[in-house]
């Protein structure tokens, strides 16, 4: 570690207002305006003692300096020319200097990762270029797009990283991120210091500092404000020797790199250089975790931590067909329903032959991270799959799997290795399952010592020792509890465990299938791979940490009781006044127009049980019913809340009624396909799913390409699918030239469809006049348009 | 600056839901009061302010500091007694579209009834963040709140509110490239620091340059800005 002090320096936006210099879009062309003043400042702070200065490079972006006309390499090597000129003839380092680009990143905004990691790229290459000796990126408040950042600077240059985000005094940032989920995942990528700077004095920041300094080994930077800034007058209310004799106390927490953020000046420096010189930062200790992390959930593996194992199509024909039609909403429904059931990681995993893995696996990981916070497990055996996806997690994730193959570890492992992710090592090789817990062992002895001479630390190596079912082979259960005890037991790793298989084969496999999870977690497993939907596998966990007396007074397993027969009800029992009803309405009708989920299941279920075709069900019950309910929403007499609840009960019944014919190997009830979309530059697409939700509920396959559509999406999905009816919505002014480009494209590329319009800044004169066919108002007249078009 | 929001008007969200009067099955009732229930608590008001005096050229208002015309006829009227003014940004932050999202996973229509709670919050936030003001700079008479996109004024004036006010640093606020706040629950407005009552003339859909045709508008919604 760290142990001589290392000085930055203080602010550039209050030097370049004392001197005079008014910022206006980018302060960076200043640089080549007015180099002489920008040396002077940087001067100064030399002066005053820093060991590094930062570039005027903040806001260089391209995006940012779009406005001003000038190049990012332009502005750049301006920038560090004026900096080096002023270190010449010392040690002083000058760091490219890197703020945030300006832009939410996806899933809240619309930078994708990939643009912001391009960004930075040619940020960072004209820095190196230029002669920066190292880059730190600051001020940042999207984990996201640090990682773009880091990742940009670790494959495109060979400068040094720093990186210092800014956080609220709650311990998070303005996008939620938490101090320890920075640390870890940035110390997983590799960069070589970390810290805090901007939005606080240096007294605010200190617990902020305290909860960093215990969560990793990297030096630790701060760069706090001069304390507070009174809001009328923008001044700081911390003079230089306060300042610096808080920021002295950093050096007793083990922080090794400091300077000042807004508000401070080479005063400032100079007074810290003065108070702290000769001194060392005290050592620190720390105690390494087991721990994965999406930005804004830690999850330590400290006891029993659930993998949901549902996000995989292996014999699941309904998640192969989500799969191959991009239905992402079953996805995502897998993914919610097990984060409610109590997952703490989900397991990721879309491997079919007739699809393209890793470009789903990006798809995938992207849009669950948009709808939950829970860690990922990337689960693949493809290096190019596990690679794509570890990339575009956001946080730090697990890698599922290695074996003991030579061949393998040496592909995998370094993948796992770059982008920090822990790795899970199956007890097994070329040889296939050993028949032994003492073989197992010594496979995965040889996996952990491979793994950590890539670099991997031992507490982010996981071990499955691997189950086949009891059916088939009785005698080998029993070696894989073995093998776990040893593992746990002499080589001190955490234990993974795919569960379900145990019980293939049997009938009443929840029993066998729980029987073993408890006897597996008596021996060391403490990850298990299991459907959290099943009351039964959670409550083996629960019991289990009641007995082993990890939950403390029974507390959770008392409130999960508590909340047990109220989940029995809603998961099993149609609520009954459907049943006692009088009304001489057929039971599903009425249960969708009182938008009755559970019984909209429970009868489909045995209507189709009584034979009923689902066709039958669809066009004699489903579309009466929703008919019924956009008629009474139409005239008033029920309003949008009830019009969905409705749709959502429909939607119920639909899922069955898919289920059943998924099964039976047929092809699904489509009335036809419909692409929506809502345009390129508009994120608004609640009304858009609306639209869709309604149209699923009449039998259409709808194609959802999301919001923020590229027109080429659009043309080439049309094409492609051959899709006859394209929806597409816009909401704000400046994003109905998108629509009218879009239709354009399409039109110029000659395919044969129909496309409607809608959305809040639309009229039937305006959908006119940009070449729709048609103009709908509201889900209900988009039903009328499909109904007219496809039938 | 965070700001702490108690309650915000039911009447506004089913306004926002477009309900006509019928009656609200007591499911539906209580659906929507848990809604508002959640979106109070994953709600994050950030807010932040400036004040600019005004430099008038003419007809038309220039900030003194830095020298930025307020363009359009429309904001010129509103702020005609006024010789400074305030620009305001204020968001609920990103959690809020995180379990909408989630909510349309689960179930459509509380993602849509929060949505609708978003829209009526992030007002409430304005009002208090207004009376704030109001009481800090120990101001009387304010005028509407103006938002670039109303009227005649472009809403690529968007881009100036979110410099000027540095949204970014102090609150997380930012534009896409069609001038969309994000976080989406997040308003930017100008409001004139006036010597004498005002008559409340710009707020909302009335001076919206898409008045007359907006459909969100005449089913009884709005765009949420």
């Amino acid at each position: 570690m760290e142990n001589k002090i290392i000085y930055l320096d203080g602010a550039m936006g209050t030097m370049l207002q004392k001197n005079g210099l008014v910022a206006g879009h980018s302060p960076e062309v200043l640089c080549l305006t007015e180099p002489e003043k920008i040396k002077m400042i940087h001067k100064a702070y030399i002066d005053a003692g820093s060991d590094i200065i930062y570039a005027n490079t903040f806001g260089a972006n391209s995006y940012k300096l779009k406005k001003s006309g000038e190049s990012v390499e332009t502005v750049v090597k301006a920038a560090i020319k004026c900096a080096k000129d002023a270190a010449g003839g010392t040690n002083c380092k000058v760091a490219l200097d890197v703020g945030p680009i300006g832009q939410l990143l996806e899933p809240y905004g619309t930078l994708a990762f990939e643009s912001a990691y391009e960004i930075f790229k040619e940020m960072l290459v004209a820095g190196e270029s230029a002669g920066a000796d190292l880059v730190i990126f600051e001020t940042m408040t999207d984990l996201y797009e640090v990682k773009a950042a880091v990742l940009a600077a670790k494959e495109n240059t060979k400068l040094p990283i720093y990186v210092t985000m800014t956080f609220e005094q709650n311990g998070r940032t303005f996008t939620g991120c938490a101090v320890e989920a920075m640390a870890m995942t940035l110390e997983g990528l590799g960069v070589d210091a970390i810290g805090v700077n901007c939005s606080l004095g240096p007294k605010e920041l200190m617990p902020i500092v305290e909860r960093m300094c215990k969560a990793t080994t990297l030096p630790i930077i701060v760069k706090a404000n001069a304390g507070l800034p009174d809001p009328a007058t923008s001044k700081y209310d911390i003079d230089a020797a306060e300042f610096a004799e808080l920021m002295e106390k950093y050096l007793s927490m083990g922080v090794s790199i400091l300077g000042g953020c807004c508000g401070t000046t080479p005063e400032y420096i100079a007074e810290i250089v003065k108070r702290t010189q000769g001194k060392t930062p005290s050592e620190r200790q720390i105690t390494r975790h087991s721990e994965v992390c999406s930005p804004t959930n830690v999850v330590r593996i400290d006891g029993v931590r659930v993998i949901g194992e549902r996000i995989n199509p292996t014999g699941k024909k309904r998640f192969q067909q989500a799969l191959r039609e991009g239905d992402m909403d079953y996805i995502l429904h897998q993914a919610v329903e097990q984060a409610d059931a109590g997952a703490h990681i989900l397991d990721v995993n879309v491997g079919l032959p007739d699809i393209d893995e890793a470009e789903m696996m990006v798809k995938v990981v992207k849009a669950i991270q948009g709808v939950t916070d829970l860690p990922l497990q990337i689960d693949s055996t493809k290096p190019e799959v596990i690679e794509a996806g570890l990339r575009v997690v956001n946080g730090k994730a697990i890698v599922n799997s290695v074996n003991g193959e030579e061949e393998v570890l040496e592909k995998i492992l370094p993948i796992a290795k770059k982008y920090g992710a822990a790795v899970v090592g199956l007890a097994m090789d070329s040889n296939g399952l050993p028949p032994t817990a003492e073989q197992r062992f010594e496979i995965a002895k040889r996996i952990m010592k491979k793994a950590m001479e890539y670099g991997i630390p031992k507490e982010d190596i996981f071990i499955d020792c691997l189950t086949l079912t009891v059916s088939a082979e009785q005698d080998k259960a029993v070696e894989t509890l073995k093998a776990m005890q040893m593992v746990r037991d002499n080589l001190g790793l955490h234990c993974v465990l795919g569960v379900s298989n145990i019980s293939f084969g049997l009938p009443c496999r929840e029993l066998v299938t729980t029987g073993f999870l408890t006897l597996a977690m008596a021996h060391g497993l403490d990850m298990p791979i299991i459907n959290p939907n099943s009351m039964a596998v959670m409550n083996a966990i629960r019991v289990f940490n009641v007995i082993y007396n990890r939950d403390k007074n029974s507390q959770e397993y008392i409130e999960a009781c508590m909340k047990m027969p109220q989940q029995t009800v809603v998961a099993n029992a149609p609520q009954q006044n459907i049943a006692e009803s009088t009304d001489d309405q057929p039971p599903l009708i009425r249960a969708v127009e009182k938008g009755l989920k559970e019984d909209c299941k429970a009868i489909t279920q045995s209507l189709l049980e009584s034979g009923m075709t689902e066709l039958d069900i669809v066009n004699t019950l489903l579309i009466p019913a929703l008919d019924l309910v956009g008629d009474r929403f139409e005239k008033g007499a029920v309003f949008l809340p009830q019009l969905i609840n409705s749709a959502g009960a429909a939607q119920e019944a639909f899922e069955i009624i898919k289920k059943s014919i998924a099964s039976k190997g047929a092809k699904s009830v489509s009335k036809g396909k419909i692409i929506v979309a809502t345009v390129k530059g508009d994120i608004h697409d609640i009304g858009k799913n609306i639209v869709k939700t309604i149209l699923e509920n009449y039998g259409y396959q709808v194609l959802d390409l999301g919001r923020d559509v590229p027109i080429e999406t659009v043309v080439n999905t049309a094409i492609e699918q051959d899709v006859k009816l394209i929806g597409l919505s816009a909401l704000m002014t400046t994003t109905l030239g998108s629509m009218e480009q879009t239709i354009k494209a399409l039109r110029d590329a000659n395919h044969d469809c129909k496309i409607w319009v809608g959305g809040a800044v639309l009229t039937p004169e305006y959908a006119d006049k940009i070449g729709a066919d048609f103009y709908a108002r509201d889900a209900k007249e988009s039903v009328d348009i499909a109904r007219k078009i496809l039938g | 600056m965070e700001i702490k929001l108690s309650e915000f008007s039911k009447a506004e969200v089913l306004q926002y839901l477009g309900w006509r009067g019928s009656e609200i099955p007591k499911d539906v009732q209580n659906q929507i009061d848990e809604c508002i229930k959640i979106t109070l608590e994953t709600i994050k008001p950030r807010w932040t302010y400036k004040v600019f005096d005004i430099d008038w050229k003419g007809e038309t208002p220039v900030l003194k500091e830095p020298q930025i015309a307020l363009i359009g006829n429309d904001i010129a009227t509103m702020l005609k007694d006024c010789k400074k003014c305030i620009f305001m940004a204020a968001t609920l932050g990103a959690d809020i579209e995180r379990v909408i999202r989630m909510a349309e996973i689960r179930n459509m229509s509380n993602a849509i009834i929060l949505d609708c709670c978003g829209s009526s919050a992030i007002e409430a936030v304005c009002d208090k963040v207004e009376e704030e003001i109001k009481q800090k700079l120990n101001i009387e008479y304010l005028t509407d709140r103006f938002s670039a996109g109303y009227g005649d004024m472009p809403i690529s004036f968007q881009n100036e509110m979110v410099n000027l006010l540095d949204t970014q640093r102090q609150i997380g606020l930012m534009l896409t490239d069609s001038c969309i706040l994000t976080p989406r629950k997040s308003v930017t407005a100008i409001i004139g620091i006036a010597e004498t009552k005002q008559t409340k003339r710009f707020r909302g859909c009335a001076y919206c340059s898409m008045f007359e045709n907006c459909r969100f508008r005449k089913a009884g919604k709005t765009c949420g800005k």
